[in-house]
C-alpha cells in the first residue's frame, strides 16, 4: 500500500463512521441530514478514485515519503506546548504565560543567548501591551494569579 | 453611476483609509520580501484586527498587503534567487541573471514599474466591469447561484494542488467544516457534540490562522527553523549589487521602458483574463505572461539570461490578476484566490456580504474601495522606490525569533475575534489538522474557500430544492444552471483524462 492508498482508506473509514454513527446522532431530521450525507458521498467517491488511481504500479512508487521523525516529534512537542500555554493563560494571565512560552519556543529553536531570550520577549510583549491594552483598549486575558 | 462614484470619492479621502492603505502596502512589502513569509500570511494575521477599523479602511489595509507583497516577493527573487512568493520564481528567471551582470537595481526598478503599472490598469478593469457584471448577476436565482459556486469550487480544487482528486477531497473537508453549528434553514444544532461554543459554528479566523499560519509554522518546525535564512544568504550577490558603479545599472531608461511595454501589456491581458476566473491565480498568470513575452520577442534566446522584458512580463502578469480577481468576489460573492477569500472574510467580519445585491446596496462604498486600490498602487510605487534599497537586510531576520512572534500574533488574533480561548484551542487543532493534511499533499486553500462559501452554497442549494419541492431537475431545467453543470462535467472529464494520460506516462 502506498501513502495515497492508506490515506484514501482512512478517509473511507472516516466516511463510514460519519454515515452510520455521527450523522444519525448529530443531525436532527432526515431531510436535514441529506446535505451532510452528500458531502460524505463526495469525500467517499474522491477517496475511492484516489485508491483506484494509485493502485496500478503502486510497487513502483515510493511507498513512504522520507519522514523526518525527529521533526515530527518536535511538531508534536510544540503543539502540546501551545495547548499547555493556552491553558496556563487561565492561571498566569496572558503576559506571564506568553513570556514563558516565547522563551521556551526560542530555546527549542536553538537560541542560547540569554540576552536575546530575555530582551526579545520583553520588547515584543511590551509592544503587544501598548497596542492592545492602551491603543485598542482591548483587555488581553487575565489569569487567576495575575 | 456617476453619483455613486462622486459619493465614493468623498468617502475615500479620510485619514484612517489612507493610513490603512499605507500601512498595508508597507507591511506587505516587508512580509513579501522575507522568504518563507507571504502576503496571505500577513493578511491572515491582521484580519482579526480589522474589527477595529471601518470597512473601507479594513479592506484598504488587506488589499495594500496583497499589493505590497506581490512586489515585495520579487526583491529576494532578484537579489538572492530566493523567491519571496511562489509567483516571484518566474521573476527570478531573468532578475537573478541581471543581478549577476551588475544590473540588480535595474531589474528591481523594472519589477516595480511593471507591477504597479499592470496593477493600476487591472484596477481600472475592475472599476469598469464590476457594475455590468453585477447587473447580470442580479438575475441569478438560487439554482444558478448554487451551480456557479459548485463550479468555482471544482475549479479551485482542480488547480490548487498536484492532484485533482486531492483538491476535491479538500473541498469536501471545507464544506463539511462549514456544516458545524446550526442548520441554516431550521436552526437545529449539527455536529456540535453538545458544545455551546460549537453551536455558533467554527470561527473563520481560527480556521484561517490554524490552517494557513500554524500548519505552515509546524512545517517549518519539522524541517528546523535554525537560522536557515542566514545559510541561504549569498553575500557575493549583495556585493555585486552594492559595488556596481555605473548609475545606469540602477535605473531603467525611457528606451528600455518603451521596449518592455509590449511585455507589460501582454502580461496585463493575460493576468486580467486569468484573474477573472476563480482559482487559477497569480503564478499561472506570471508563467503564461513570461512565455508569451518570450515567444513574441525578437531575441527569445536572451530570456533566462537576463532579459529585462522577462522581469517586466512576469511582474505584469502576476500583478494584473489583482483587480479582476475581485470581480467574481464583488458581483457573486465568490473569491477568485486566497487573497480574495481573505478579503471576503474581512467583509463578513464587518457584517457585509458581497454578492449580486452588494453593488446596488453599497455602490458608493465600492467605488471608494476601487479608489483605495489605485491609491495603494501609488503607495506601492512610492514606497517601493525607497524600499528596494533596504529590503535586502530583511533576509537577516532570524527565523527562530520570527516564528515565535508569528505564533503569538496568530494566537491573539484567534482570541480577539470572539474573546474566546476555545477558538484558540480550535485553531491549534486545525493547525495540526492542516499540517497532517499537507503530509498527504492535500491542498489547504480549497478547504478555506469551501468553508467560506459552504454556508451560502448550502442555503442556495436547499432554497432551490424547496422551490422545486425536492426535485433535482431544477438544476437541469434552468439554462444558466445547466450550463454550469455541463462546465463542471467537462472539467471533471478533462481532468480525469489528463490524470490517466499522466499516469500512463509515469509507468
Amino acid at each position: 500500500m502506498n501513502v495515497d492508498q492508506k490515506f484514501g482508506l482512512a478517509l473511507l473509514i472516516f466516511c463510514l463512521v460519519f454515515w452510520f454513527f455521527v450523522i444519525p446522532t448529530q443531525v436532527a431530521g432526515m431531510r436535514e441530514a441529506i446535505y451532510p450525507q452528500s458531502i460524505i458521498i463526495w469525500i467517499a467517491i474522491s477517496s475511492v478514485l484516489l485508491i483506484l488511481k494509485s493502485w496500478k504500479g503502486a510497487s513502483k512508487k515510493i511507498l513512504h515519503k522520507s519522514q523526518n521523525e525527529k521533526g515530527i516529534v518536535r511538531v508534536i512537542a510544540i503543539a502540546t506546548l501551545c495547548l499547555v500555554y493556552i491553558l496556563m493563560i487561565n492561571f498566569l494571565g496572558f503576559f506571564i504565560s506568553s513570556f514563558v512560552f516565547l522563551v521556551i519556543l526560542m530555546l527549542s529553536f536553538g537560541i542560547r543567548d540569554w540576552k536575546i531570550l530575555i530582551t526579545i520577549p520583553i520588547i515584543f510583549l511590551l509592544f503587544l501591551y501598548i497596542l492592545f491594552e492602551k491603543l485598542l483598549v482591548f483587555p488581553l486575558p487575565k489569569g487567576i494569579i495575575f | 453611476m456617476f453619483e455613486n462614484i462622486a459619493a465614493g470619492m468623498s468617502m475615500v479621502f479620510q485619514w484612517d483609509n489612507v493610513l490603512s492603505a499605507l500601512f498595508g502596502v508597507t507591511m506587505g512589502m516587508v512580509v513579501g520580501a522575507i522568504p518563507g513569509l507571504t502576503g496571505a500570511m500577513a493578511m491572515c494575521l491582521l484580519i482579526p484586527f480589522t474589527l477595529y477599523l471601518k470597512p473601507i479602511a479594513a479592506i484598504a489595509m488587506l488589499m495594500g498587503i496583497s499589493k505590497g507583497a506581490n512586489f515585495g516577493g520579487s526583491i529576494p527573487a532578484i537579489l538572492f534567487n530566493i523567491p519571496g512568493t511562489p509567483e516571484a520564481a518566474i521573476t527570478a528567471l531573468d532578475g537573478y541573471p541581471l543581478l549577476k551582470q551588475g544590473k540588480g537595481g535595474k531589474a528591481l526598478k523594472m519589477a516595480l514599474y511593471a507591477s504597479t503599472m499592470a496593477d493600476t490598469m487591472s484596477d481600472f478593469i475592475l472599476f469598469f466591469l464590476a457594475a455590468p457584471v453585477a447587473m447580470v448577476a442580479l438575475k441569478v436565482g438560487p439554482p444558478e447561484y448554487a451551480m456557479i459556486i459548485l463550479f468555482s469550487l471544482v475549479i479551485i480544487g482542480a488547480v490548487a494542488g498536484e492532484d485533482f482528486l486531492k483538491g476535491l477531497i479538500a473541498i469536501g473537508f471545507g464544506l463539511f467544516l462549514a456544516t458545524i453549528g446550526l442548520d441554516p434553514l431550521v436552526g437545529t444544532p449539527r455536529f456540535t457534540f453538545g458544545s455551546v461554543e460549537l453551536s455558533a459554528g467554527l470561527g473563520l479566523i481560527p480556521l484561517v490562522v490554524g490552517l494557513l499560519i500554524f500548519s505552515e509554522t509546524f512545517k517549518q518546525i519539522e524541517v528546523g527553523v535554525r537560522g536557515k535564512s542566514l545559510e541561504s544568504l549569498k553575500k557575493d550577490n549583495l556585493d555585486q549589487f552594492q559595488k556596481t558603479t555605473d548609475p545606469s545599472n540602477h535605473r531603467v531608461s525611457f528606451a528600455e521602458f518603451k521596449h518592455c511595454l509590449p511585455a507589460i501589456f501582454g502580461g496585463l491581458g493575460i493576468g486580467a483574463a486569468i484573474g477573472a476566473i476563480p482559482g487559477i491565480g497569480t503564478t499561472v498568470a506570471s508563467y503564461l505572461s513570461y512565455t508569451r513575452a518570450k515567444r513574441a520577442s525578437k531575441h527569445p534566446e536572451r530570456f533566462g539570461k537576463g532579459a529585462l522584458e522577462g522581469v517586466a512580463a512576469a511582474e505584469a502578469g502576476n500583478n494584473a490578476v489583482v483587480g479582476p480577481n475581485l470581480i467574481p468576489l464583488i458581483t457573486l460573492g465568490i473569491p477568485g484566490n486566497l487573497a480574495a477569500a481573505l478579503i471576503l472574510g474581512a467583509f463578513m467580519i464587518q457584517g457585509l456580504t458581497p454578492g449580486p445585491l452588494f453593488m446596488q446596496q453599497y455602490a458608493p462604498m465600492l467605488y471608494a474601495l476601487f479608489t483605495v486600490l489605485i491609491i495603494s498602487n501609488v503607495f506601492t510605487f512610492a514606497i517601493g522606490n525607497i524600499f528596494v534599497r533596504f529590503a535586502r537586510y530583511l533576509i537577516y531576520i532570524p527565523k527562530p525569533i520570527l516564528y515565535p512572534g508569528i505564533m503569538i500574533f496568530g494566537i491573539i488574533g484567534s482570541y480577539v475575534f470572539r474573546n474566546s480561548l476555545f477558538d484558540v484551542i480550535t485553531m491549534i487543532f486545525l493547525g495540526v489538522f492542516g499540517y497532517v493534511l499537507t503530509k498527504f499533499d492535500i491542498p489547504l486553500i480549497p478547504i478555506l474557500v469551501a468553508f467560506i462559501l459552504g454556508k451560502i452554497f448550502e442555503e442556495r442549494l436547499r432554497q432551490a430544492l424547496l422551490i422545486s419541492r425536492g426535485s433535482i431537475l431544477i438544476f437541469f431545467t434552468h439554462p444558466v444552471s445547466l450550463i454550469f453543470l455541463l462546465f463542471i462535467a467537462v472539467t471533471i472529464v478533462m481532468l480525469g483524462i489528463r490524470g490517466i494520460r499522466r499516469r500512463k506516462a509515469q509507468y
